[in-house]
């Protein structure tokens, strides 16, 4: 039997149990489960102190008494947990987020009220004993007083009340909820207002209309509901973007999305000329110049020079002055000096029209570029490459059996490539085998800049040559030639540089594609460079005393419109042609890969082109228009008949913000410094367009300004403007240092939040630690529990089968 | 107006797409767990696959979809599903394993073998393109 023990058991507290600073909970805010568990191993650990006791008593050596305090954390004996473990954990907060419906609900009031007292903070008084006054007040999921889910869902109901429409909307949005009950939930959200609203309007109506005003907002609803469906299906190819991208993957619906951009920024930029330009002038023509303009040929359409000449197509159409009415009396009548002038000033019009459709493209741009660039970069974001193939490479919106087969197909053999990159990478690359692929590299750029230069030169030379031999009136089909030549060049130096490329053997398809991107984008943009330069530095000088705006505007209209017929003709032998060859010669199943880099190149350089024109071809927007259209059609059709999906994988939306961003950058800050050279710096030509006398265009705004100097001190605020911010540099000085150091400032900052990222990072590395350790704890405790008690029922039973045994 | 529910089988659905993780999806968005999506629930499911859900949602339901066991955590059992339901089994069993060694080790953040949903999400905030795959158009 046993002896009655008496001496006090110290149990020292265990330091992990109570540490020496006050805890974030109040004690009686402790997980429930945690402290009867803290409680009840105290207890045993007295209980075996006392037991180890009484068996040593027998032994008679010394005993380290009640030291049970280490409990050895116990990870090899790992069974299977215990259900009272399992019972905890799957009760921990973690786990609870995706399982039921009122952890949800709590997630998302906690969310709601830091949303709503996002400015205020909590006062400190009057908060309870917590130590954590945010706590306190915020959190729902922790409340040992466990809220019913109905509770809950009227406090987050009353929550979302009090946020704007707006973050209510965002926040419901945002919700992982079934659609009937986000619905319920913005009912019942909305109600007070309603009710508001409701009730006076009820009392005031009579009774007897109640069904007619019924029938009246159901018909009302429904007319909106035709509406709304019928604006969804007036948003242009809406069922062709649907099969490419069913049939293609993102990647090639990037393509056509792209297009659509451009078909958006174009159209920006036609109302406002249509508006104030041509339309201005279409409707209040001037007056009819000598001699008599010459009759439409077809060959217009392609040059852009005979009639075209004399309508609103040109610079040279548009008067200098206010517009006047139009004369109804015959020419060389007395209408001269009697023509009433309307107050629209054309130079000024023109001028400012440009101006603003710049300003809005640019606008526009970098709206579009930051926005993409801040969906797709994200600071301190570091590879993970196997886990974003694994889980986000499978594009849903592949429907064909035969194109996610391929996808299938695609995705297998982008791993593989992956796993033996890793393995290919663990062997470094010799330092004979580095200078080989560095000289490889250097020398396959050396060929690409060479050729450029080269291209560069000859475009050169043959503008020379059509300066020397200048083309008379009736041969205006001879002004063709250096437009084929141009872009004979362009559609010749994408297959050169993919040749010279192959040489390369890159290890990143990505890396390949970027380094042909920015080759083709130099070679393009040289070409331009040296056109505008052509135009600017030579034609201006040659061209005296004719119309050179009218010249250069009419190259623009050339360069586009043969742009567009040999993007026909690449389509039809890079592709037509190409897969009739590899199929009945050749015997090959593949189809040609559909090259989206090169396409979009082209798709940019048809929008520089558009770009640099507008200033001295106001309608070349619309004939842009006119070519995207039949562009994406002719393009849609090939690549249903011809392609197959390219084989690389394709980051779809890096890819569209490298394309957002090469058109900003390159392309319309070209043609920005085109115009702005073409507006400040070159005398306009003195016998057409609307600055025949003046001596730069921008002198059409100074000799306003001067105007209004001397209108009278009621306007005198814009002379003032003009004189000390535009015409003096410092602004513009200060300006750009406040940039300079806005943008550096960003810089540091973003700097600051990777570092804090990375500590972040490691604290939830050691949290899990953490975890896995109090786990195994728990488990151990309920190992030794169970242990325990089979040992004391094994006992009992041996004391009642053989009760004489004491 | 009567309340009469439409109710899918999954052999229906599965006409349309052939998507290797048709099942996933129509056991997660149906009510019941096994398949059979009612029309609310089919709309749910075309809700949260439209353009405008945002990121969170997308990711929290595919998080569900990627789930195989529904334990709330994506261990190797389920990866190695994934990996062999999206290449058709065609990976060798040695490359599957590695491959799911390779997401553990560059997604997992506390270490404890396993994703959870804050991984997942923090993961997909590394992919951009998980907008436009985790899409289906109508």
């Amino acid at each position: 039997m046993a002896q009655p023990l008496n001496f006090v058991l110290h149990v020292p507290e265990t330091p992990e149990d109570h540490g020496q600073e006050p805890s974030p909970y109040d004690e009686s805010d402790v997980h429930d489960s945690f402290h009867q568990l803290i409680q009840e191993q105290s207890r045993w650990v007295a209980e075996e102190g006392l037991e180890l006791q009484e068996r040593e008593r027998g032994a008679g050596a010394p005993q380290t008494t009640g030291s049970g305090s280490r409990i050895p954390p116990g990870p090899e004996d790992a069974g299977a947990p215990s259900t009272a473990t399992l019972r905890i954990l799957a009760s921990m907060p973690s786990r609870t987020i995706g399982r039921s419906r009122g952890a949800i609900i709590s997630q998302y009031y906690n969310r709601t009220v830091q949303l709503r007292r996002r400015v205020s903070r909590p006062e400190l008084r009057g908060v309870g004993r917590s130590a954590r006054p945010s706590l306190r007040l915020y959190d729902l999921e922790l409340d040992p007083a466990a809220l019913e889910e109905e509770e809950k869902r009227l406090l987050l109901v009353k929550e979302l009340q009090g946020l704007t429409v707006a973050q209510r909307d965002h926040m419901l949005r945002g919700m992982p909820l079934g659609l009937a009950e986000k619905r319920c939930l913005r009912e019942e959200s909305r109600t007070p207002r309603g009710k508001r609203r409701g009730r006076p309007g009820r009392r005031g109506l009579l009774p007897c209309c109640g069904r007619l005003r019924d029938a009246c907002v159901l018909a009302l609803h429904g007319l909106g509901l035709a509406l709304l469906s019928g604006l969804l299906a007036l948003v242009p190819w809406r069922y062709a973007l649907k099969r490419i991208g069913g049939r293609f993957g993102s990647s090639a619906l990037s393509y056509f999305l792209f297009l659509k951009t451009l078909l958006v920024f174009n159209a920006l930029l036609l109302p406002l000329l249509l508006a104030f330009l041509v339309g201005a002038q279409a409707a209040f023509p001037p007056p009819a110049s000598p001699g008599s303009a010459p009759s439409f040929t077809g060959l217009e359409l392609l040059t852009g020079g005979g009639s075209f000449n004399y309508t609103v197509l040109y610079y040279g159409y548009y008067s200098n002055s206010s517009l006047t009415r139009p004369c109804a009396l015959p020419p060389g009548g007395p209408c001269g000096r009697e023509a009433e002038s309307l107050p629209y000033n054309m130079p000024l019009a023109y001028l400012f029209t440009v101006g603003v459709a710049f300003f809005i493209t640019c606008i526009t741009l970098v709206y579009s570029m930051s926005r993409s660039f801040g969906e797709s970069y994200r600071v301190g974001s570091a590879s993970g490459v196997h886990a974003v193939t694994v889980f986000c490479s499978w594009d849903h919106k592949v429907t064909q059996r035969r194109a996610s087969r391929l996808q299938c197909d695609n995705i297998r053999t982008h791993l593989k490539e992956l796993l033996a990159e890793r393995q290919r990478r663990q062997g470094p690359r010799s330092a004979c085998g580095r200078l080989r692929h560095v000289a490889v590299l250097g020398l396959v750029w050396l060929l690409c800049l060479g050729t450029t230069v080269g291209c560069t030169m000859a475009v050169y030379a043959f503008s020379e040559l059509m300066i020397k031999s200048p083309v008379s009136a009736d041969q205006e089909g001879a002004l063709l030639a250096l437009p084929v030549v141009v872009c004979l060049l362009n559609l010749g130096a994408p297959y050169l540089f993919r040749c010279l490329a192959a040489l390369e053997r890159q290890d990143s398809p990505v890396l390949e594609v970027y380094l042909a991107i920015c080759r083709n984008l130099i070679f393009k943009m040289a070409i331009l460079g040296i056109l505008c330069y052509h135009w600017l530095g030579r034609r201006v000088g040659t061209l005296k005393d004719q119309c050179w705006e009218n010249f250069v505007g009419q190259e623009l209209y050339r360069l586009t419109v043969l742009d567009f017929i040999f993007v026909l003709l690449d389509t039809l032998f890079g592709e037509l042609v190409w897969r009739l060859i590899s199929e009945k010669k050749l015997k090959r199943r593949e189809k040609p890969e559909f090259d989206i880099a090169g396409n979009v190149l082209e798709l940019i350089y048809g929008q520089t082109l558009t770009w640099l024109g507008v200033l001295f071809c106001p309608l070349l927007p619309a004939v842009q228009i006119i070519k995207l259209l039949l562009i994406f059609y002719v393009k849609k059709t090939s690549l249903m008949a011809n392609c197959q999906a390219p084989r690389r994988p394709w980051l779809a939306s890096h890819m569209s913000t490298v394309f957002v961003s090469l058109l900003c950058f390159p392309s319309f800050l070209g043609a920005a410094v085109f115009l702005c050279y073409a507006v400040w710096q070159v005398k306009p030509s003195s016998t057409c367009g609307p600055f025949r006398t003046l001596d730069t265009m921008y002198e059409a705004g100074k000799v306003w300004v001067r105007r209004l100097e001397a209108a009278g001190p009621r306007v005198s605020w814009l002379p003032w403007v003009h004189r000390y911010l535009v015409e003096n540099t410092f602004p513009i000085y200060l300006v750009s240092a406040l940039l300079l150091a806005v943008i550096y400032l960003n810089i540091q900052v973003v700097k600051g939040q990777r570092r804090v990222i990375c500590l972040l990072k490691e604290q939830i590395s050691n949290e899990g630690e953490d975890k896995v350790f109090l786990i195994n704890r728990l488990h151990s405790v309920y190992e030794r529990k169970e242990r325990s008690r089979a040992g004391r029922s094994q006992e009992t039973e041996r004391l009642v089968d053989h009760p004489d045994a004491w | 107006m009567g309340n009469k529910q439409t109710v899918f089988t999954h052999e229906q659905l599965e006409v349309y797409q052939d998507n290797p993780f048709r099942q996933r999806i129509a056991q997660v968005f149906s009510e019941d767990g096994d398949g059979h999506m009612t029309l609310d629930n089919f709309l749910d499911m075309f809700s949260v696959m439209s353009e405008m859900a945002p990121r969170d949602l997308k990711a929290y339901y595919a998080f569900k979809i990627y789930d195989f066991n529904n334990d709330g955590y994506i261990c190797a059992w389920d990866l190695e599903q994934t990996v062999t339901k999206l290449t058709r089994g065609e990976l060798s069993a040695e490359e599957v394993s590695l491959v799911c060694e390779k997401v553990l080790d560059e997604a997992d953040g506390d270490h404890d073998g396993r994703l959870s949903l804050e991984d997942f999400q923090n993961m997909i905030l590394r992919a951009p393109d998980f907008l436009s795959t985790f899409h289906i158009r109508i």
